[in-house]
C-alpha cells in the first residue's frame, strides 16, 4: 500500500475512547483516519474530504448517523461511499433501518476490531 | 156496547149473523105469506056469501010473487046451515021481512018472529058492508022488477082464523128453515171455521210454539195458504229465534265480560244516569238507586277544568266517540283514573237520544306511571350524574393511560438508553482488550499502558453506571433503607465542599459557601444527603470551565434551601424540564466528552422528593446554571430558624 493511494476512512462517534480503537484498527490496515465527534462533523468532513468508507456511530448529538447516512446518500456524489453504520442498540428495527437508509452493512456494539479489520479489508480491498 | 155483545168467535158470529138474517127475512116472508093467503079466504068466503045469497035471491023470487012464505023460510033454514051464516033475512021492497033465520050458538038455524021492518038499501043494486069480522051481504031479488031484498050477515071469522093459522104454520116453517138453514151453513162453515180457529189457536200460541207445523188443509186455496204461510212464519221463528238466542247468548257473554272490566253508565241526552253496571257502583261507592237520575258531576274530582267537559260535551252532542281520561272521586273520596269511551247514539234524525260511558279503571296505572316519570326523572339524573362520574373517570382513565403510555414508553426508552449506555463503554473494554491480546508484541509499552488505562477508565464507568442504576431503581421500588437522623446541613455542607476542594482546585474553579446559619438541623439520611451534594457538585465541576461554583443554604419558612451555582455551560431552555429524567443529557459532543452515567440528577430528584422537598434548576446558556433544592426542617430546629431567615 502506497501512500498516494491511501484510503481515506471517516471514523465518527461522540465516544472519544471508540473512537481511538477504531482509529487504531484503521491505521493498523495502512488506511487514514479522519474523526468526527458529532453528526453534523461527520456529514461536513465528509462532504469535504470524500472519504472512501465512513464509519458511522448512531446515537450521535447534532445528528444521528442515519440522518447523515440518508443525507449523503441522497447526493449522488455519495454513491460510491461504503457506509458502516455502528449501532449501540442492537435491534433489529435499528439494523433494517440501516439498510434502508443506504448503509453498506453495520456492526453492533460492542464490536470485535477483528471483524472490523476483516469487514474493512472486504468493503477496500476487493 | 154493540161489540161487547157479540161473540168474539167467527163461527159464532157467522151463526148469529146466518139467524139473525134468517130471523129477520122469514117473518116478513110468513107475514107476507099468511097476508096474501088469508085475502084469498076472506074473498072467497066473500064470494061464498054473495053465491048464497044470489042464490037465495033467484029461488025467492017464486015464493015472493007466490007469497009461499013458508018455502021462503024453508029455503032459508037450509041455507043457513052453509058455514059461516049468522043471518039471513028476506025482505019485500019495503023492508018487511019474509023470513028471518039466525044460527044460535049451537049453530042449528032457529026461525025468528018475521013481522017487523027492516031498512033496505034505496038502490036495488047488492051491495057489500063489512064490519068487525062480519060481511052484511044485500042481494036485491029481482023477477020482472025488484021485488025485495036478501040480507045475509056473513061471519069473517072463520075465514080470519084460516089466515091466522097460515101465518101460524108460515112462522113455524120459517123457523123450521132457518134452524136447518144455519144448521146447514155451520155444516158446511165447519171445517173452514175449525182451520180458521186452529190456526188462530195455532197463531196465538206462535210467540211460545215456535217451529211446530199445523197441518196444511188442501181442499182450499186460501187456508192451503194460509196454514202454508203459518208452517213457514213458524219455521222462520223458528230459525229466528235460534239466530236471536244465539245472538243473545254471545251478547250478554259479551256484556258480563265487559261488565267484568269496564265501568259502564248511560245518561239520556241530558246527562242523567239511566243506568250504572255493578263495576259502576263498586268503583264510585254509590248505590244504584244513589246514582240513578243523577248527574255524573256527582263523582266529579275537580281536577278537571270547566272547559275540558265543555269540549266533552260538544262532541258527544254533536255525535262523534270522545276518548279520553278522567280523574273522578268515589264517594268516600278516593281518586279514581278512568280511560273512558262516550258513544252517542241517536234517533232517525240524527239527534242523539242517549249516551253510553264504557270505562277503564286506570287510577293503577297512572300510578304506575307518575312512579315510573318520577323514577325515570331520577334515573335521568342518576344517568346524568353516571354520565359525568363516568366522564370523570374516563378522563381520569385517560390521563392514566396516557401517564401509562408514557411511563411504558419512558420504560422502554429506558431499557434501550441503559442497553446502549451499557454498551458503550463495554464496546471500548472489549476493543481494546482484543487489540492488546492480537498486537500485543507489536505495541509499545505506553500505548498498552495507555489502552489498559481506557479499558480500567471504562470499567469503572461501566461499574457507576450499574451503581447509580441500582440505587434509581431502589428508590423509585422503594427498597432504599432511609436511616434518618437529625443533621446539621451546615456541617454536611462543608463536609461535600471539602471532598470537591482539591478537584476543584485543580481544575482552576473556585468552590465557596454562602451559609447564612450557624447551624440548620434537618432529618435525614446522611449518606444521600451526600450522595445528593456530591451529584450536583460534580455535574457543576464537569460543566464549569472557568469561574466558580457556590454552594448556597438559606431557610425559607419552613424549610430549607441549598443551592449549588456555576459559571458553566448553562442549559438550553428546551432542556431545562427534562435534565431531572434518567439518561437525560443535554445533547452535545461536549457533554459527552464530559462523561457520566446520565443518572445523576435523577437520583438527586429521588432524594429530594422522598423528603417531600424540591429540586429545580434555573440556567442561561452560556452563563451558568442554579440547581436548587429544598428540604423541610425537622421539628426541633424551630427555635433556630428566626435567627437564620
Amino acid at each position: 500500500m502506497t501512500g498516494a493511494s491511501k484510503k481515506v476512512i471517516l471514523i465518527c462517534d461522540d465516544e472519544p475512547n471508540i473512537r481511538e480503537s477504531i482509529r487504531y484498527v484503521v491505521e493498523k490496515l495502512g488506511f487514514e483516519s479522519v474523526l468526527a465527534v458529532d453528526g453534523i462533523e461527520a456529514y461536513d468532513k465528509a462532504c469535504a474530504l470524500r472519504p472512501d468508507l465512513i464509519v458511522l456511530d448512531v446515537g450521535m448529538p447534532g445528528m444521528t448517523g442515519f440522518e447523515v447516512c440518508e443525507k449523503l446518500r441522497g447526493d449522488t456524489a455519495f454513491a460510491k461511499v461504503k457506509i458502516i453504520i455502528l449501532t449501540a442498540f442492537g435491534q433489529v428495527a435499528d439494523q433494517e433501518k440501516a439498510v434502508a437508509v443506504g448503509a453498506d452493512s453495520y456492526m453492533v456494539k460492542p464490536f470485535s476490531p477483528r471483524s472490523l479489520k476483516q469487514l474493512l479489508c472486504q468493503m477496500l480491498l476487493e | 156496547m154493540l161489540q161487547r155483545l157479540l161473540p168474539r168467535r167467527l163461527d159464532r158470529q157467522v151463526m148469529l149473523l146466518v139467524s139473525l138474517l134468517l130471523g129477520l127475512v122469514m117473518p116478513f116472508f110468513a107475514i107476507h105469506e099468511a097476508a096474501e093467503n088469508s085475502e084469498r079466504v076472506v074473498e072467497s068466503a066473500v064470494l061464498q056469501a054473495r053465491a048464497l045469497a044470489e042464490n037465495i035471491a033467484v029461488t025467492s023470487v017464486e015464493h015472493i010473487v007466490t007469497q009461499d012464505f013458508a018455502s021462503t023460510e024453508q029455503l032459508l033454514l037450509r041455507s043457513a046451515r052453509f058455514p059461516g051464516v049468522q043471518q039471513i033475512q028476506v025482505a019485500d021492497i019495503d023492508g018487511r021481512v019474509i023470513g028471518d033465520v039466525f044460527v044460535d050458538q049451537d049453530g042449528e038455524p032457529v026461525l025468528r018472529y018475521k013481522l017487523q021492518m027492516i031498512d033496505v038499501p034505496g038502490d036495488a043494486y047488492s051491495q057489500l058492508k063489512q064490519s068487525s069480522g062480519v060481511l052484511a051481504v044485500w042481494q036485491p031479488i029481482v023477477g020482472a022488477n025488484a021485488v025485495g031484498w036478501v040480507h045475509l050477515n056473513y061471519s069473517l071469522a072463520e075465514a080470519k082464523e084460516i089466515a091466522e093459522q097460515y101465518l101460524y104454520d108460515y112462522m113455524i116453517d120459517g123457523l123450521i128453515m132457518t134452524v136447518m138453514l144455519v144448521g146447514l151453513i155451520l155444516l158446511v162453515m165447519r171445517r173452514p171455521l175449525r182451520v180458521l180457529r186452529d190456526a188462530a189457536t195455532f197463531a196465538g200460541q206462535l210467540k211460545n210454539k215456535h217451529g211446530e207445523k199445523i197441518p196444511v188443509d188442501q181442499r182450499s186455496v186460501e187456508i192451503e195458504q194460509l196454514g202454508t204461510a203459518l208452517n213457514e212464519t213458524s219455521e222462520n221463528l223458528f230459525e229466528q229465534d235460534a239466530v236471536i238466542k244465539q245472538a243473545l247468548k254471545a251478547l250478554n257473554t259479551q256484556k258480563s265480560a265487559m261488565d267484568e272490566h269496564s265501568i259502564i253508565s248511560i245518561t239520556d241526552v241530558d246527562g242523567y244516569i239511566t243506568y250504572a253496571n255493578q263495576k259502576f257502583v263498586d268503583v264510585t261507592g254509590f248505590s244504584r238507586e244513589e246514582l240513578l237520575g243523577k248527574k255524573h258531576d256527582i263523582i266529579k274530582s275537580g281536577f278537571h277544568s270547566d272547559e275540558f267537559f265543555a269540549a266533552m260535551w260538544t262532541t258527544i252532542s254533536a255525535g262523534r266517540v270522545w276518548h279520553g281520561e278522567i280523574l273522578n272521586k268515589s264517594k268516600h273520596g278516593d281518586e279514581v283514573w278512568v280511560n273512558t269511551t262516550i258513544v252517542p247514539f241517536m234517533d232517525e234524525s240524527g239527534v242523539p237520544y242517549e249516551y253510553v260511558a264504557i270505562r277503564t279503571d286506570v287510577t293503577e296505572q297512572k300510578k304506575t306511571e307518575q312512579e315510573l316519570e318520577k323514577k325515570a326523572r331520577s334515573l335521568t339524573q342518576m344517568t346524568d350524574h353516571l354520565e359525568d362520574l363516568v366522564k370523570l373517570r374516563t378522563s381520569e382513565l385517560e390521563l392514566a393511560n396516557t401517564q401509562l403510555l408514557h411511563l411504558n414508553k419512558v420504560k422502554s426508552e429506558f431499557v434501550s438508553v441503559v442497553s446502549h449506555e451499557l454498551r458503550t463503554p463495554l464496546t471500548s473494554i472489549k476493543s481494546f482488550a482484543e487489540i492488546l491480546q492480537d498486537d500485543l508484541e507489536e505495541l509499545d509499552v505506553d500505548s498498552q499502558k495507555h489502552f489498559l488505562s481506557i479499558i480500567n477508565e471504562e470499567s469503572e464507568r461501566l461499574g457507576r453506571l450499574i451503581n447509580d442504576l441500582l440505587d434509581l431503581q431502589k428508590m423509585d421500588s422503594g427498597k432504599v433503607d432511609w436511616n434518618d437522623e437529625s443533621v446539621d446541613l451546615v456541617v454536611l455542607l462543608n463536609g461535600s465542599a471539602a471532598l470537591f476542594t482539591q478537584a476543584y482546585a485543580d481544575k482552576g474553579l473556585q468552590l465557596d459557601l454562602e451559609i447564612a446559619a450557624d447551624e440548620l438541623w434537618v432529618d435525614v439520611d446522611v449518606d444521600r444527603i451526600k450522595q445528593l451534594m456530591a451529584n450536583l457538585l460534580s455535574n457543576a465541576l464537569k460543566f464549569t470551565e472557568r469561574g466558580s461554583v457556590t454552594v448556597g443554604l438559606v431557610a425559607r419558612g419552613d424549610e430549607v434551601e441549598v443551592s449549588v451555582c456555576d459559571t458553566g455551560l448553562g442549559i438550553p431552555a428546551q432542556e431545562i424540564a427534562n435534565v431531572f429524567e434518567s439518561f437525560h443529557q443535554v445533547n452535545s459532543s461536549e457533554t459527552r466528552e464530559i462523561g457520566g452515567s446520565g443518572l445523576g440528577l435523577a437520583i438527586c430528584k429521588d432524594i429530594v422528593e422522598h423528603y417531600s422537598g424540591r429540586i429545580w434548576v434555573e440556567s442561561e446558556l452560556g452563563k451558568g446554571s442554579r440547581f436548587v433544592f429544598t428540604l423541610p426542617f425537622s421539628a426541633g430546629n424551630a427555635g433556630n430558624v428566626g435567627g437564620v431567615a
